[in-house]
């Protein structure tokens, strides 16, 4: 009985970790059908709400974050409207879209806002945690099959195993780590100088403040810094 | 009576014609008799000669004496009832060797063809001559200092009362010699200093053209012009009274430390001498000086320059202007560094500005040059930075520095801009790259067919695909271990202990699992607690035996002997087989032989050989 357990035990985590999965994830095409419906009404602050409710911070709808942000730039909430530009394009990528790029640049231009090009090797590996754990898991595959299939080659499965567990733990610190992309939403003075409300800047959280990545004098509050990708 | 007149006047005036028809020439020393050694004497030889005769200088030999200048001449014609005569001059300045008799000789003159020779002159030279007046010809600084304003007083009071000062000095030769000096003999390498050229002469000199001129090697130069006025001064030189000009100036800035000689000044001279009152010309000669060389020793910067410091020695200052303090994003601003003060600025490299967050900063514009005021070298620098924010805000702009070493104090000093800020306003356009002008895009109707965003968040999910084939790995292999941690499977007579302890996960290859050599060996260890040696031997085959029908196939109760070529079989090295051949023997050695006092050694050996021959077999 004892064996048979521990054989499905895999099974039961399994299931266990596919709950969250279970639960419905938000709509993006209705929220932003019911959006469109308040903003074409001009009751942005309303479309705003039903916008928002189709945000998955998972699985971003570009469209739902670019009209998210239009509404938010219209209402004259430009820092605002920055974060949502930006949650709509890819980390580290350029914007596809031509009426994002544009709007971006006109908020950017309008409130004279940063954009800190700054980054570190942990932010380079935070982009890279999807390759990391595709390839830890891959690895720990071929491993399992190595140690099965070739007894005298456990050794060199265990060495697979070993590294694959690397590639996950590197993939999963570098959620933690290093810097983030982040947008001020609120004016930041600072030792090393003024950062006006918009400005995009790379941030490591250090206590309940974030730190600008490179420079040692400019930390934010907390309240003043919204995280283009959150936690 | 009226012809007695007559006749005397022709016979006046035939003798008048006979006199003037005879060239004469006479030599004339002023002074004469005694005179000192630091005297000079004028000597004139003057000659008359009827007509436009041609004449030829006067020769002579001196004796105890030195020409120091001449000659120069005069001339004069005169018309008499129609007859023309001219009076030649030629005057010459001497001055004695030593004391004693002194002589002038065999002077002879050439005119019209004809020799005239002249009366020998002597003249006395001692210690103290007689006080006697001085000739006004013999002070040439009455032309070269007219303009002095010590002698510019009234005309007819300036010459009797000159005569009469005059009068009061003894008569000299004139002196004249070229002097270079510099202001500082031990500089600092980089410091500025001044060599002036002079010139001292007691004689009125009409030009000046040098003919040899240093090279300043080791110097940077720079030239310092001569003032406009450039009026000689008075001073006493070696109880002389001499006139000094300067010539040449140059500011000078040591290059390198160390002993750096300036070479002399060669320079021609024309002097003039003699007096032009009452229509008679002056003197004129040439004359050629040579200056001094001047050593200076360059002393080397002392130690401990700040990191700031680039070369710059003199007082400097340092200021920054920034233009306009106001501006919006992207609009350019310009920072000018100056740095101006006493000192060569060549070679200053542009300041380096810190990297300044939000601020685009452009490479400057020199411009700027050195100017020499007085004597002095002043050095003017200007850089001009085009600054571009970025971003809005205020932006700072920190002092910048720069190090200089001041000679007053013999310090390194540092001058330093004062802070600025620039406040920057977002700007009301945007621009796209490819110059189009944006403007507000409104809320998109449909969605775009783009993918979602997708964030890598911490989800289990990779964790239990990273785990998953190892949970499903590791309990089967931990099955497959227990089965072979059973007791049933010790062979039979183990002795007991082994067989207790081959519960543990060292234990006896399992029947149907594969060959493990760490389980052989722990299996074989066992041996060594056992002290009979047929059981051994029995039990050592047997372990081997197991060993092999699971890794190497092999067929259940096959001999002993045959194990070697069981194992060429399945291919293994013949080495291995060899060895497995060889161990065969001594395992049948040791079941076979009689009762040994002890076989602890052979027991060791075949251990160890067992782990070598699996080594070979794995």
């Amino acid at each position: 009985m004892k064996t048979r357990f521990k054989i499905h035990l895999p099974l039961l985590a399994l299931l266990l970790g596919a709950l969250p999965a279970l639960a419905a994830p938000p709509d993006p095409l209705a929220a932003l059908a019911a959006g469109n419906r308040e903003a074409e009404a001009g009751r942005l602050d309303q479309a705003f709400a039903a916008y928002l409710e189709g945000y998955d911070p998972a699985a971003i709808h570009p469209t739902l974050a670019y009209n998210l942000g239009s509404t938010l730039h219209q209402l004259g909430r430009l820092p605002e409207a920055i974060l949502w530009y930006r949650r709509a394009v890819p980390a580290g990528k350029a914007a596809a879209d031509p009426w994002l790029e544009d709007n971006l640049l006109l908020a950017r231009r309008t409130l004279g806002s940063q954009n800190a090009g700054h980054s570190d090797a942990w932010a380079g590996l935070r982009r890279q945690a999807g390759l990391l754990t595709a390839s830890a898991v891959v690895l720990s595959w071929l491993a399992a099959g190595l140690f099965l299939l070739a007894p005298r080659r456990r050794g060199l499965a265990l060495t697979g195993l070993l590294a694959a567990v690397m590639l996950a733990a590197l993939a999963w610190l570098s959620h933690g780590r290093g810097a983030r992309e982040a947008v001020l939403l609120a004016d930041c003075t600072t030792g090393a100088g003024s950062l006006p409300a918009g400005s995009e800047l790379w941030v490591i959280r250090d206590g309940a403040d974030f730190r600008v990545a490179g420079s040692r004098d400019a930390a934010c509050p907390a309240a003043a810094v919204a995280l283009v990708h959150p936690d | 009576m009226s012809r007695l007149a007559a006749a005397l006047c022709l016979a006046l005036a035939f003798c008048a014609a006979s006199a003037y028809g005879q060239p004469r020439a006479e030599m004339s020393l002023d002074p004469r008799g005694e005179i000192g050694l630091e005297e000079a004497v004028q000597v004139t030889i003057k000659i008359d000669s009827p007509g436009q005769t041609r004449l030829s200088p006067p020769r002579f030999l001196l004796d105890n004496l030195q020409i120091v200048s001449g000659p120069s001449q005069s001339t004069s014609i005169q018309v008499i009832n129609g007859a023309m005569s001219q009076s030649l001059s030629f005057t010459w300045l001497v001055q004695p060797q030593k004391l004693g008799r002194a002589r002038i000789h065999s002077a002879t003159v050439e005119v019209g063809g004809q020799s005239l020779e002249l009366a020998p002159a002597e003249l006395q030279v001692v210690e103290n001559p007689p006080a006697r007046p001085q000739r006004r010809s013999n002070d040439p600084f009455d032309r070269l200092f007219r303009n002095d304003p010590f002698f510019q007083r009234d005309p007819a009071e300036d010459f009797f009362q000159q005569r009469r000062r005059r009068q009061q000095q003894p008569a000299r030769a004139p002196q004249i010699f070229l002097e270079g000096v510099v202001d500082q003999s031990k500089p600092w390498l980089g410091q500025q200093l001044l060599y002036t050229l002079y010139l001292y002469t007691e004689v009125d000199v009409r030009s000046v053209s040098p003919t040899k001129l240093p090279d300043f090697k080791g110097f940077w130069t720079e030239v310092v012009p001569l003032p406009e006025n450039n009026a000689p001064e008075i001073l006493e030189r070696d109880g002389r009274r001499m006139g000094r000009l300067p010539l040449l100036q140059r500011a000078l800035f040591p290059r390198q430390s160390g002993r750096l000689e300036i070479g002399p000044v060669e320079a021609a001279m024309t002097v003039l001498s003699g007096d032009s009152i009452f229509g008679i010309s002056p003197m004129q000669s040439q004359v050629t000086r040579q200056s001094n060389p001047v050593i200076v020793e360059a002393r080397p910067l002392p130690a401990g320059a700040p990191a700031a410091f680039h070369g710059v020695v003199g007082q400097v200052e340092y200021s920054a202007k920034l233009e306009p303090r106001t501006l919006e994003v992207g609009q350019a601003a310009t920072l000018e560094l100056r740095l101006s003060g006493r000192g060569h600025l060549q070679g200053v490299a542009p300041p380096e500005i810190p990297a300044i967050s939000g601020l685009q900063v452009f490479p400057p514009q020199q411009s700027g040059g050195d100017t020499v005021k007085k004597t002095t070298v002043v050095g003017n620098r200007v850089w001009s930075y085009v600054l571009v924010p970025d971003r809005a805000g205020r932006i700072a702009l920190p002092p910048l520095g720069i190090a200089y070493f001041d000679p007053a104090t013999g310090r390194y000093q540092t001058a330093s801009t004062a802070p600025l800020e620039l406040e920057v306003t977002g700007s009301t356009q945007a621009v796209r790259p490819d110059g189009g002008n944006v403007a507000l895009h409104p809320i998109r109707p449909n969605a775009l067919p783009a993918e979602a965003v997708t964030v890598a968040g911490r989800s289990l999910w990779p964790l239990l695909l990273l785990l998953l084939p190892w949970l499903l790995v590791l309990p089967r292999w931990a099955l497959r271990r227990g089965r072979r941690m059973s007791p049933a499977t010790v062979p039979a007579g183990f002795p007991a202990k082994a067989a207790s302890a081959s519960a543990e996960p060292a234990a006896a290859p399992a029947a149907g699992s594969g060959p493990s050599r760490r389980d052989l060996m722990a299996q074989l260890e066992r041996l060594r607690e056992e002290r009979k040696p047929r059981q051994a031997a029995v039990f050592f085959e047997e372990t081997w035996r197991r060993f092999l029908e699971q890794g190497f196939a092999l067929p259940p109760g096959t001999p002993i002997a045959n194990w070697r070529d069981h194992l060429l079989r399945r291919g293994i090295a013949a080495d291995a087989a060899d060895q497995m051949a060889r161990l065969a023997d001594d395992l049948h050695y040791l079941r076979y032989a009689p009762e040994l006092s002890s076989t602890d050694e052979l027991r060791a050996d075949l251990l160890d050989r067992s782990q070598r021959l699996l080594k070979a077999l794995t």
